[in-house]
């Protein structure tokens, strides 16, 4: 193995598998970064795939030794942020300033009563609701947006497969509890969960069903097996762990267990202090999901705590990327590999998002430690 | 057993509470002698919460309650908090607009009797030192969650010190922040979680007090 040198999509899944690696996979989530570095505008970038996809490959041409596409640009993607955002979003160039990043307000845009339509209609017909209401959208154009966004992203796979990168995930969603927050705002999705915990446990569990079905059928669109799932509400430093188990764990482990039946591997991206949460994971089948931590939660004790179960991925921070060295970037990237690194089962990335405002030379240490 | 107001709150159940101050309403009972009653289960939330039994969703719970509390006894929020002497400017840092922890934070420091200034969101150092200024407030929580807001939290700490206005306010950032931020920031707290930036801002007024 140590003489073969394994193609990116051979490197990704013998790390997925806990298998010997030729090295360590890098895959740091980049998207606005990648804007500054070629010189663009946000609003270029978020605009234009085009120009977006070109400073791609042009901080690829640089950096070599990243080979795994871990990007998230189909979501964000300016022409139908105001049809399908996630959230209500303030967009640079039309909002904000052209230089500015994307950002996301969150309102209660959903209330308690709309819970009933979800029941009585399902959770399809509650994201056109949410969108309208949140979008002053119709349902013409989310439709037409929900095409658009399966078109970006295949010509972004398209674009990272021919500049030798593996794409990673071919869907993304949140947790089912994370996706209701949002529509209803978090102080009011908690209110929620403590006034009718009945009513929210059928409310998630409906919207789990959504959430795998689309999974699925985005996976089938894109042929990559790989799904990411955010999560950065339920865990032990905000609810107790039998809120936890109640309205999250039952539901996030059959979204998991559905995809996993289907040979997709979920990506788990847990943003936060999830220690406490972390040996749930331990339920699920060996070598069949990736962690992902964005340096919040303590990489080293999970891989005590999954490390002969689960690939982790992480977790370089942003904020170590925006004020910190090149050698405190060095000496961290080089305790991860290794330590999270022994053995295997690591894939090397950026805790979230490679910030906007990352020192070009902590990059380029994030990289070299690669290299070298 | 008799019901109060405090063991409700304790139970975080809100119609309960609500229905129990109504009922004290209907008495001609006092409406600050009510906030007060309601800020004293807040607070044995935050104890629970200090002994590791209550978790942060918790504390947001019981904050929310002390805000309907004070809708329904249509009390301005900012009379409620001059009961306590600690005054507040929060604001999210200039290029960011993000708002859900500031926010959250607001609602519990002012369920604590913190008065608060709460400038919004997007806010320039400019006006965030003119409202040091015109509050004299002792402390000032600079909030974000981006990375383009730590060169926003530096820039505002910086406005102070031109305007020699630094020595008399303690900086707290809250966000996406740590050590190294709040070092590059010139700050001087960090915290990630409401609960501890209430705290930090209770040690600052007892070491105010000393002085």
């Amino acid at each position: 193995m140590e003489n073969k040198i394994l193609t990116p999509e051979e490197r990704l899944n013998a790390a997925i598998r806990l298998a010997p690696v030729d090295r360590v996979p890098c895959a740091p989530a980049i998207e606005s970064y990648a804007a500054r570095f070629a010189g663009i505008s946000q609003y270029e970038f978020l605009f234009d795939y085009r120009k977006a996809f070109h400073a791609f490959a042009f901080l690829k041409n640089r950096y070599p030794v990243w080979d795994i596409r871990r990007s998230s640009y189909n979501m964000f993607y300016g022409p139908y942020q105001k049809k399908i955002g996630i959230l209500r979003n303030s967009i640079p160039g039309i909002d904000l300033p052209a230089d500015y990043e994307i950002q996301f307000s969150e309102f209660e845009i959903m209330h308690r009563e709309d819970y009933f339509t979800i029941i009585k209609n399902g959770y399809d017909f509650y994201e056109t609701e949410y969108f309208k209401r949140a979008h002053g959208t119709t349902k013409e154009d989310i439709k037409e947006a929900k095409k658009e966004k399966i078109q970006i992203q295949l010509k972004e796979i398209e674009a990272s497969n021919s500049c030798g990168q593996v794409y990673l995930y071919g869907a993304g969603t949140t947790s089912a509890d994370e996706m209701i927050s949002y529509t209803r705002s978090f102080p009011e999705f908690i209110k929620d969960l403590y006034q009718v915990p009945e009513l929210m446990e059928e409310i998630i569990s409906i919207a789990t069903d959504f959430s795998i079905r689309e999974c699925k059928e985005t996976v089938k669109k894109t042929s990559i097996p790989r799904v990411m799932i955010g999560m950065s509400r339920m865990n032990g430093r905000y609810f107790s762990l039998s809120y936890f188990e109640k309205f999250s764990w039952k539901h996030l482990k059959r979204l998991i267990e559905s995809l996993i039946v289907e040979d997709i591997t979920p990506f788990v991206h847990l943003d936060g202090e999830w220690r406490l949460n972390l040996p749930y994971f331990l339920e699920l089948p060996k070598r069949k999901i990736v962690i992902e931590l964005d340096g919040n939660t303590d990489i080293f004790l999970a891989k005590k705590i999954l490390g002969e179960h689960s690939c982790l991925l992480g977790d370089v921070p942003s904020t170590m990327f925006a004020v910190e060295t090149p050698d405190d970037v060095r000496n961290y990237c080089s305790r991860l590999l290794k330590e999270v690194g022994q053995g295997g089962g690591f894939i090397l990335g950026s805790g979230c998002a490679l910030p906007y405002q990352a020192e070009h030379s902590n990059v380029e240490a994030f990289f070299n430690c690669l290299s070298n | 057993m008799k019901e109060s107001i405090i063991s409700a709150i304790i139970d975080l159940d809100e119609d309960k509470v609500i229905r129990l101050v109504k009922q004290k309403l209907k008495k001609n009972c006092d409406s600050l002698a009510i906030i007060e009653e309601v800020r004293k289960g807040v607070e044995r939330v935050g104890e629970l919460y200090e002994e590791g039994k209550f978790y942060i969703a918790d504390l947001i719970m019981s904050g929310m309650i002390f805000e309907d509390v004070l809708k329904l006894l249509d009390f301005p929020k900012d009379e409620a908090s001059i009961l306590n002497n600690i005054e507040v400017v929060f604001a999210t840092v200039e290029k960011d607009i993000h708002d859900v922890g500031k926010n959250i934070t607001i609602s519990l420091f002012r369920s604590k009797g913190i008065r608060v200034t709460d400038l919004g969101v997007d806010v320039p150092a400019d006006r965030i030192a003119d409202e040091v200024e015109k509050t004299k407030a002792p402390i000032l929580c600079l909030s974000g969650l981006i990375t383009s807001s730590f060169r926003s939290m530096k820039k505002t700490v910086k406005r102070l010190e031109e305007r020699q206005l630094r020595s008399k306010v303690k900086v707290i950032i809250g966000g996406n922040v740590n050590e190294k931020i709040r070092e590059f920031a010139g700050a001087d707290y960090w915290t990630r979680d409401c609960s501890q930036g209430l705290k930090i801002c209770e040690e600052i007024a007892v070491e105010m007090q000393r002085h």
